[in-house]
C-alpha cells in the first residue's frame, strides 16, 4: 500500500513529537510512506530537517492520514481510505452533528483511548455515519532519545542531593494539566522533614511572579493544616524557550517518579519517555497510557468522570459540556505518591518491566491497524 | 481561504507530474501589474488577493491572472516583490496557506523601499530586511550582490516585448512620457520643471490601444529605481531620464543609454540641450533599445522563470524567520 501522511512532525512541541512517533510506527509497517509537514501554530519552534519520506513519490496513494486539528482537514477523493488523527482529548457524550463534520469526512478516526473510541463510535453511529473509530497503541520515536545524558540535576543542585525526586512536566496554569492536584497532594503527603522534593519543569518560560502566585493560591486551598515553613521543597526548572528533548531526558534520568494525572485521554509523550528511562510514572487510571501499559509499568490513581469546563475556552466547539474528562482524586494521588516513595520493591519491579519498553517502541508498527 | 492541506496535497501531485504541471501561483499585486503581466507569459495560473486591486490602466489583466476565491485551485507558490512593504503580508498568507514564498527584488539594498523622487530615505537598519524565503529572484546581478543571501537564488532580468514597444514617433511632435502611477505632487513637480516646454503624457491612461512610450521622445522615471516602465520606454526608443543613484547608474550609462540627473531642477536644461543635439538623441535612443533587445528578451525571461519554478518544485513551506 502507498500511504500519504500529513502531520506537524517538524514542530518541536508535543504535537510534533507525537506526530514523529506516529509517522515512525506507520513507516515501520513496511508500506511506502510519503509525508508532508504542516505547521499548526505560527510559532517559530520547529526542526528544519527533511524526512526521508518527503522525497518518496508514488503515482497513486491508497491511504491518506491527516494528523491535524479538525478545522485543518481536507477531503480528497483520490485515495481509497482517509484516516484522521485529531488528538481527541475528551469523551464525546453529546456533540451536535455540525461539530462532527471533520470526523464524518474520514473513513477512520484514530484515538489514543478505547474509552474515547467507544463513545465517539456510538455518537457517529447515532448520526448514521460510516466512519470507523479505532484506538491505537501509544508510539514513541526513541531515535531522538539518547540512552545517557551528561547533565546531572542532582550534581548541580545541592538541595536535591540524596532526595527522592518526584517531577512534573507541563503547564502549571492549564487546569486540565492537573498541576493543582499534584501540588496539593504533594503538600499533604510530605513535609520538609522527608527527603523528598518536587521538581517542577515548565514547558515554556513563565514569569516568576505568575509561578509564585499560582503556588500561593493552591497552598491557600489546603488551609493551615501544615505551617508553610514545614512544606516540602519545590525546585523549578525554567526553559529558555521551550523545554527541549535533551532537557527532558536529563530530568527523566535524574529524577525518580514523573507525575502526570491530567484530565485528558491522550497519550502524553513525556510520560512514555519517562517510562523508557526506567522511571515509574504516576498516571490517571483511565488514561490511555494506563490502559495500554497497565499496572506492571506505571502507577495508577483513581479519577472520576466530570463534564468539561475550561476557562477561557479556546474553541466554542470543543471542551463543551457535551464532553467529559477524568479529574484525578487528590487523596488517591497523595496515597500513591507515598506508596511510590516507600515501596522500593514495586518501583524496581515496574522499572524492570519498563526496561523493555525502548525496544518495544522501536519495533512498534501500525501494520495490523492499517491492514484491517 | 483554501485549506492548507489542499496545498500540501497539491505538492504531492506536483512532484508526481513535474513536467506537465500548470502551476497555481498567488502573487502580490501592489503596483506590480507590469511584472505580473510578464509572468503571465509562462502560461501558469496566477492569482491575486481580493484586497489587491488590479489597475487595468497600467496593464490589461491577462486571462490567466484571476482574483483568488475560496473555490480557487490549491496553490503551489506565493510571490512578493518588496521586502519592506509586501513581505509581512505575503509571509502571513504563506503561513496560513503553507505555501513556499518567492521574493523578487527589483531594487538593491541601499535603495530598499522603492520611493518616488521626492521622498527622502529614512535612516533604517537595512539588515532588518534580510528575509528568508524558498527562492530569491533578483532582476540584476548588481541587486543580487547588494543583499546578504543564504537562500537559493537566481537572477532573471526583466523581459520586454520589443515588438510591442517600438519607436512610432512623429518627427515634429515632441512629447514627454511620465510614470504617473505615483504621488500627485511628483507630477506637479515635473510639470513645474518642464515649464510647458513639451506636453507631458501619462504612461497609464484609458486608451490602451495607444502605447504612450511608442509616441513620446522622452520618458521621465518618477521612481528612484529601474522599473518595468523604464525598460519599456527604452525599448520604444525614448530617452529615459532618471535621478542618479546606486541603482540607476548601474543600469543606465549617462549620455549613452539615458540621462542621469543629480537633481530634477536640471530637467529643463537637459531637455533643451538634447533638443539641440539630434545626433546625441539618436545615439542614446538606439543604444537604449539595443540594450533592451540584447539583454531583456521576453523569451529569456519566461525561460528563466520556468527554470526557477522547476528549481523549487520539491520545496515545501517552512515557517519564515
Amino acid at each position: 500500500m502507498n500511504i500519504l501522511f500529513i502531520g506537524p512532525y517538524r514542530q518541536i512541541d508535543e504535537w510534533g513529537q507525537k506526530s514523529r512517533s506516529i509517522l515512525k510506527s506507520i513507516q515501520a509497517s513496511g508500506h511506502a510512506v510519503t509525508s508532508r509537514p504542516i505547521y499548526l501554530y505560527s510559532s517559530k519552534q520547529y526542526n528544519n530537517y527533511i524526512e526521508k519520506s518527503e522525497t518518496i513519490i508514488k503515482d497513486h496513494y491508497d491511504i491518506l492520514i491527516q494528523f491535524v486539528l479538525q478545522p485543518f482537514i481536507a477531503y480528497t477523493g483520490r485515495v481509497q481510505k482517509r484516516i484522521g488523527i485529531f488528538n481527541t482529548e475528551t469523551i464525546p457524550n453529546n456533540i451536535p452533528l455540525g461539530d462532527l463534520t471533520s470526523e464524518m469526512l474520514m473513513d477512520e478516526i484514530w484515538t489514543d483511548s478505547t474509552i474515547v473510541a467507544t463513545k465517539l463510535q456510538q455518537l457517529l453511529n447515532s448520526y448514521n455515519s460510516n466512519t470507523k473509530v479505532v484506538a491505537i497503541p501509544p508510539s514513541l520515536n526513541v531515535e531522538d532519545l539518547p540512552l545517557q545524558h551528561s547533565h546531572s540535576l542532582r550534581a548541580t543542585e545541592k538541595k536535591l542531593q540524596n532526595q527522592f525526586l518526584f517531577y512534573y512536566i507541563g503547564n502549571i496554569l492549564d487546569e486540565k494539566s492537573a498541576f493543582k492536584e499534584v501540588y496539593i497532594a504533594y503538600l499533604n503527603s510530605f513535609t520538609n522533614q522527608d527527603p523528598v522534593s518536587l521538581v517542577l519543569a515548565l514547558e515554556t518560560p513563565l514569569h516568576t511572579d505568575a509561578i509564585n502566585h499560582c503556588l500561593a493560591t493552591y497552598q491557600k486551598e489546603i488551609g493551615h493544616i501544615t505551617p508553610v515553613q514545614h512544606h516540602p521543597h519545590v525546585h523549578i526548572i525554567m526553559p529558555q524557550e521551550i523545554l527541549n528533548t535533551l532537557e527532558r531526558v536529563a530530568i527523566h534520568i535524574d529524577c525518580d517518579c514523573m507525575i502526570d494525572p491530567n484530565y485528558t485521554l491522550l497519550n502524553n509523550s513525556p510520560v512514555l519517555e519517562s517510562a523508557i528511562y526506567k522511571n515509574t510514572p504516576i498516571v490517571n487510571k483511565d488514561s490511555p497510557i494506563y490502559e495500554w501499559l497497565g499496572p506492571e509499568n506505571v502507577w495508577g490513581i483513581d479519577s472520576y468522570e466530570d463534564s468539561c469546563t475550561i476557562k477561557p475556552n479556546p474553541s466554542v466547539h470543543r471542551f463543551t459540556y457535551g464532553e467529559s474528562w477524568h479529574r484525578p482524586i487528590i487523596k488517591s494521588l497523595g496515597h500513591t505518591m507515598k506508596q511510590v516513595y516507600i515501596d522500593k520493591f514495586q518501583r524496581d519491579k515496574k522499572a524492570t518491566a519498563n526496561s523493555k519498553l525502548r525496544q518495544q517502541f522501536k519495533n512498534l508498527s501500525y501494520n495490523n491497524i492499517l491492514s484491517k | 481561504m483554501i485549506p492548507a492541506i489542499n496545498n500540501l496535497l497539491r505538492s504531492v501531485y506536483r512532484a508526481q507530474n513535474p513536467d506537465t504541471f500548470t502551476l497555481n501561483i498567488l502573487t502580490a499585486c501592489l503596483n506590480n501589474e507590469k511584472y505580473i503581466g510578464l509572468l503571465s507569459h509562462t502560461q501558469h495560473n496566477f492569482y491575486i488577493l481580493p484586497q489587491h486591486k488590479w489597475n487595468d490602466l497600467i496593464e490589461i489583466r491577462p486571462q490567466n491572472v484571476q482574483t483568488i476565491t475560496d473555490l480557487a485551485e490549491p496553490l503551489d507558490y506565493i510571490i512578493c516583490y518588496n521586502r519592506a512593504e509586501q513581505y509581512n503580508e505575503m509571509a502571513t498568507v504563506a503561513h496560513q496557506l503553507q505555501v513556499p514564498l518567492i521574493l523578487v527584488d527589483l531594487c538593491s539594498k541601499p535603495m530598499i523601499r522603492p520611493q518616488h523622487i521626492l521622498e527622502q530615505m529614512k535612516p533604517i537598519d537595512l539588515n532588518h530586511f534580510n528575509r528568508s524565503v524558498a527562492l530569491q529572484v533578483y532582476s540584476t546581478s548588481h541587486i543580487e550582490q547588494s543583499w546578504d543571501n543564504q537562500d537559493p537564488s537566481t537572477t532573471i532580468p526583466i523581459g520586454i516585448d520589443t515588438n510591442k514597444f517600438n519607436d512610432q514617433q512623429t518627427p515634429n511632435e515632441i512629447y514627454v512620457a511620465m510614470d504617473n502611477n505615483t504621488a500627485s505632487q511628483v507630477g506637479e513637480y515635473i510639470h513645474q520643471q518642464i515649464k510647458n516646454l513639451f506636453p507631458v503624457w501619462p504612461t497609464d491612461h484609458d486608451k490602451l490601444q495607444n502605447i504612450t512610450v511608442n509616441k513620446t521622445r522622452y520618458f521621465i522615471n518618477t521612481y528612484k529605481t529601474i522599473t518595468v516602465k523604464t525598460l519599456e520606454a527604452m525599448a520604444a526608443g525614448n530617452i529615459v531620464i532618471c535621478l542618479q543613484n546606486h541603482d540607476t547608474s548601474n543600469f543606465i550609462k549617462n549620455r549613452e543609454t539615458g540621462i542621469l540627473l543629480n537633481k530634477f531642477n536640471e530637467l529643463n536644461n537637459a531637455l533643451q540641450t538634447l533638443e539641440q543635439s539630434p545626433d546625441l538623441r539618436k545615439t542614446i535612443a538606439e543604444q537604449a533599445r539595443k540594450q533592451i533587445v540584447t539583454n531583456h528578451s521576453l523569451e529569456q525571461f519566461v525561460k528563466k522563470w520556468l527554470a526557477a519554478f522547476d528549481m523549487i518544485k520539491s520545496v515545501l513551506y517552512t515557517p519564515l524567520q
